[in-house]
């Protein structure tokens, strides 16, 4: 069935070509409540524009979710295309792509980016996303920018904050060349009065014993999504130790929470498809490609483990904004 | 096996014992009878033991299993630890951390050694050794190239591991890669803890680790070994005490032992107690009941064995025990008694005319007479035939001769009715009073008998007081009969003669009847008539028949026929004997080698009748060595057939009576041939004695006799040492 879909999306193509080509609608969630701090609202612009193709990695939520909202956002004459998971048909999406003349791609996910960036023409611009570690896959270039991957870590910060008032240092740990989240982060961090300290490692062995080394003097830890320094067996050893050392830990995914994971921090939808679509706008109305290599995120997604919470003896008051997965954007 | 082995050494030992050893060495080899408590108790010990063993080998087995698992379990521990503490020494140049680490695994002793190595195996990255390197110094990895390359498969879900064993030391190696991985999935945006996303690993570095847990053996078998000793303690203690909680329960028990001891030593007048414990009670119960029929029985034997079966009186044997005591009693006491031997006038004649069946009827009839005369605690006896004696306690010479003159009123006031005549019947009383204790139980016999020879020689029917002037005539004069049996018994100077049968039939055997003579002294030979009486009276017969059988087996056995087959007179005497004539018989045959089925034995029809229930029993013992049976003067009184179906009797010689002028009695012929003819039928072989005329031999020969006997045939013929029998008939037309 997953196969059948790239061929759904061909025909969508070729009848889209034709005029006729029908928009995916999806409907907006207005959330409930407004708290204080507002997120970013996405101004909309649905201005004339060639087509934006939207490329696909994979169908997880963590990208579809995104092309949704960009869905939602751009014009109705955008087009979803889904990779294929085989390197030949792939290969043919590719050529079609290239034949069509695409100007405008969005790449969500890595293989998505790499390929966007193969078939882009040198004044075609592609803005990926969804992508942790763009430099170590040389994704990025002069018509090719992103937006970073990482959610930001104010909301984390204010909501760890309040929910423990004694956590004072906190421990980040990555590979190599995510230097500048890391200093968006750590003055979020400072903001909140949280010392973020960060430790570069080659891999998950290292990781793993660099935090044993350091537990005892940070109060927890924020686990990032690096794959190049995690595994699943470390993953389960540093929360297990967390555990049983009384270290919070904040994590990348709700997954986590099964191992004893205080937070959860994941990047919003909405924050990633409205920078993908401001910077497709300033791409389209400057010359070139204007902008930093990377546009970072500055929000997230919070959701507390209410079971490690009451271990921790932690109460707190549930701000819905920030534990909803409220992907609505205020219009 | 064992107890085999300990009766040999018992006997071995009981032979060494009479000469040389001690007794308690005996003793502790023989085995004393086993005791229930301890046997319930070893039964006990016994299988606590082996339920104790059971429950160590488990425990000990268990033990090691889990020991083993927690090795194991341990050594996978280890193996992260180590692996995880190696992260400096691949990530770095720094080694110092490896120093924390030594001081580190210094307090473990399990950990033997720790080497890690390059990836590639071929350079050490670091090392330690509790104990120095046992292998010597080697740097690079300590396995072959092979297992080398089976540690750097890195496709499974769990990381390869050698393990060695070290072939003399406790320690064993285990060898595994060290690995660090990644997550391929670029920002694990799609992660899952239930489906694991694809990771790739990549080998750094070996380690090896040897791990030595003997301590922790070691340990183990001083706590088994310590375990076990204080079960075995505990068993010793709990034996102890369970020997005596048993010995306790068993208690009631142990009640019975004091009269089943009594009861074993003879004595019947025992009661058990039972202390109420319900099968206790039970045995009790049972034992009692047992013990009043033993007590019966007892009574009955004694009855039997002290008493006449025809009269009920006590017999000789317990008369003279009586006499016995009362001597003693004088002795101690003083005073006098009196011993009244009566004897019945013309008894012969009565039974001779009325048969033996009257002649016993008068004898039950005079016991009661004298029964109702004597006072209760006067002993009224039967010294055997027509002879009764009475004790009389504490009476002087006038009250004793008062008393013999009443019981001679009495008897002669006495009417015996039979066969519708009316008799009247005598007695001659000999009486002695005693008040000498040092005179014998024999001595007051000798004097009361002495006293009725002497009312006899006054013409009967009167009683004579044994009188001291008289003692020498008479005392001599039966002292000579004593003496004379007495001491040809002990010169063993009888002689023997024998008569052979002729046989008339088709019996095959050879056969002699034994004849007796005793020397007289003089050159002369006594017939047994002469002396029989007398050795009967003195208690002599059971000696004589024994000197008979001697020497008769003897006498055969210097034979060089071994067909000859030897019939031998028996007194009822020898019956009464505390060595029971068939163990005297056995000694015979044993000693002379003797076919027992050359032996008959005669016993007189009345003695086979009267005294059955006595005389059986020792008839089959001897019967059952081989040895046969004739009942002498059959027909006399009884023939009674019934009792020959339950007595091992063979032959049956018909009475003289019957087989004197046989030619010229039809009555007799007939009453012969009726005895023969049963007597086949019953599979009893017929002797007919003292056969007197040819006319008469026919007709025994044409009733069915099988064998004849008499002077006319052949006279008695004294026995010659390796001389066989003369057994051609002299006289008579059959030969």
């Amino acid at each position: 069935m997953v196969r059948l879909i790239p061929l759904l999306f061909v025909f969508l193509f070729l009848i889209q070509a034709c005029g006729t080509a029908p928009k995916p609608r999806i409907e907006p969630e207005i959330p409930k409540e407004v708290e204080k701090e507002e997120p970013q609202e996405i101004t909309i612009k649905k201005t004339a524009r060639p087509p934006v193709i939207i490329l696909l990695s994979e169908m997880i939520p963590a990208y579809q979710q995104v092309a949704d909202e960009l869905v939602r956002i751009l014009p109705d004459n955008t087009i979803v295309v889904l990779l294929a998971s085989e390197a030949a048909e792939r290969e043919t999406q590719r050529k079609l792509m290239r034949q069509e003349g695409y100007q405008q791609f969005v790449a969500i996910g890595l293989e998505a980016a790499q390929i966007a960036k193969s078939v882009a023409g040198a004044e075609d611009e592609v803005v990926f996303c969804q992508v942790f570690n763009h430099r170590l896959h040389n994704i990025a270039g002069p018509m090719s920018k992103g937006v970073g991957a990482l959610p930001g870590g104010s909301e984390l910060f204010k909501q760890w904050r309040s929910m423990s008032p004694g956590l004072k240092r906190v421990l980040v740990m990555t590979g190599s060349d995510l230097d500048e989240v890391i200093s968006l982060a750590t003055e979020q961090a400072k903001e909140q009065g949280i010392e973020l300290v960060h430790r570069v490692v080659e891999n998950d062995k290292v990781l793993l014993f660099t935090y044993k080394e350091m537990a005892s003097a940070v109060d927890g830890i924020w686990l990032l999504p690096d794959n190049r320094i995690l595994s699943g067996r470390t993953i389960r050893d540093v929360l297990a130790f967390s555990v049983r050392n009384g270290k919070q830990v904040a994590a990348f995914s709700d997954e986590i929470f099964r191992l004893g994971a205080l937070l959860s921090v994941k990047s919003k939808s909405t924050e990633i498809a409205g920078k993908v679509v401001h910077r497709l706008d300033e791409a389209y109305q400057a010359k070139g490609f204007p902008g930093p290599e990377l546009v970072l995120l500055e929000h997230a997604s919070i959701k507390v483990n209410d079971v490690a919470a009451k271990r921790y003896n932690i109460k707190y008051i549930e701000n819905k904004e920030l534990t909803d997965n409220a992907e609505g954007v205020a219009e | 096996m064992l107890r085999e082995w300990l009766n040999r050494a018992s006997e071995h030992l009981n032979t060494l014992s009479d000469r040389v050893l001690p007794s308690f060495c005996v003793h502790l080899v023989k085995r004393s009878p086993t005791s229930l408590a301890s046997r319930i108790l070893a039964l006990q010990i016994l299988w606590a033991l082996l339920f104790g063993m059971l429950i160590i080998s488990v425990l000990w087995w268990g033990s090691s299993r889990v020991i083993e698992g927690s090795f194991e379990r341990q050594a996978e521990g280890w193996i992260n630890k180590l692996d995880e503490l190696a992260t400096p020494l691949y990530t770095s140049e720094d080694k110092s951390y490896f120093h924390e680490t030594v001081d580190y695994l210094r307090n473990f002793p399990e950990v033997a050694s720790v080497q890690y190595y390059t990836a590639q195996g071929d350079e050490m990255v670091a090392e330690y050794y509790r104990n120095g390197d046992p292998e010597g110094k080697q740097t690079a990895f300590r396995h072959s190239s092979k297992e080398l390359a089976e540690l750097m498969i890195t496709d499974r879900d769990s990381k390869p591991q050698l393990l060695h064993n070290g072939d003399a030391s406790s320690i064993f190696h285990i060898s595994e890669p060290i690995w660090i991985k990644s997550v391929a999935s670029n920002g694990m945006f799609d992660f899952s803890l239930d489906e694991p996303e694809e990771e790739t690993i990549k080998v750094i570095g070996v380690l090896r680790v040897g791990l030595d847990y003997s301590r922790y053996q070691r340990d183990l078998e001083s706590m088994v070994l310590w375990g076990s000793a204080l079960i075995i303690f505990l068993l010793v203690i709990a034996a102890y005490i369970g020997r005596i909680l048993i010995r306790w329960a068993l208690r009631p028990l142990r009640q019975l032992e004091e009269p089943l001891n009594r009861l074993a030593n003879g004595e019947t007048d025992v009661e058990v107690v039972s202390s109420g414990d319900r099968e206790i009670v039970q045995i009790a119960k049972v034992l009692n009941t047992t013990i009043g029929a033993l007590r019966e029985h007892d009574e009955t034997l004694r009855r039997m064995a002290n008493h006449d079966p025809l009269t009920g009186l006590i017999n000789r044997n317990y008369f003279q025990e009586q006499l016995e005591l009362e001597l003693k009693r004088i002795g101690r006491d003083g005073g006098s008694s009196a011993l009244f031997f009566i004897d019945l006038d013309r008894f012969k004649f009565i039974n001779d005319t009325y048969g033996h069946a009257a002649g016993d009827r008068l004898l039950v009839a005079v016991s009661n007479l004298l029964k109702h005369r004597m006072r209760e605690g006067d002993l009224i006896g039967r010294f055997g035939g027509d002879e009764f004696v009475a004790l009389v306690h504490r009476v002087d010479r006038k009250q004793a001769g008062e008393v013999a003159a009443d019981l001679i009123r009495l008897m002669q006031e006495f009417k015996f009715h039979e066969a519708g005549d009316t008799l009247h019947i005598q007695f001659s009383v000999g009486v002695t009073v005693f008040d000498n204790a040092l005179l014998t139980a024999h001595d007051v016999l000798l004097q009361a008998d002495a006293a009725v020879h002497e009312a006899k020689n006054y013409g009967r029917n009167c009683f004579q007081i044994y009188e001291s002037s008289e003692d020498n005539k008479v005392i001599a004069h039966d002292y000579g009969w004593h003496e004379r049996i007495t001491r040809v018994l002990e010169e063993q100077s009888l002689i023997l003669y024998y008569q052979p049968l002729m046989t008339l039939g088709d019996a095959v055997e050879r056969v002699c009847e034994v004849l007796l003579r005793m020397p007289d002294g003089k050159q002369n030979l006594l017939i047994p008539a002469a002396f029989f009486p007398a050795a009967e009276r003195f208690g002599l017969m059971a000696e004589v028949d024994r000197q008979v059988i001697r020497k008769a087996a003897q006498w055969l056995t210097s034979l060089s026929e071994k067909d000859v087959v030897l019939s031998i007179n028996l007194s009822f005497q020898s019956f009464e004997e505390k060595q029971q004539l068939d163990e005297y018989l056995v000694e015979i045959f044993s000693e002379f080698d003797i076919n027992p089925r050359q032996f008959i034995f005669e016993i007189d029809e009345a003695v086979a009748v009267r005294h059955s229930e006595k005389v059986r029993p020792l008839m089959e013992k001897i019967n059952n060595l081989g040895c046969q049976f004739a009942v002498d003067n059959f027909g006399a009184g009884y023939a009674s057939f019934n009792y020959l179906k339950h007595c091992p009797v063979h032959r049956l010689n018909i009475d003289r009576m019957l087989i004197e002028n046989l030619a010229q009695e039809p009555v007799h012929q007939i009453i012969v041939r009726a005895i023969v003819e049963a007597a086949h039928a019953l599979g009893k072989q017929t002797v007919a004695k003292y056969v007197q005329d040819d006319l008469s031999l026919r007709l025994l020969k044409q009733f069915g006799v099988d064998y004849a006997q008499g002077n006319f045939l052949c006279e008695a013929l004294p026995v010659k040492e390796k001389s066989s029998p003369e057994l051609s008939v002299v006289r008579g037309g059959l030969s």
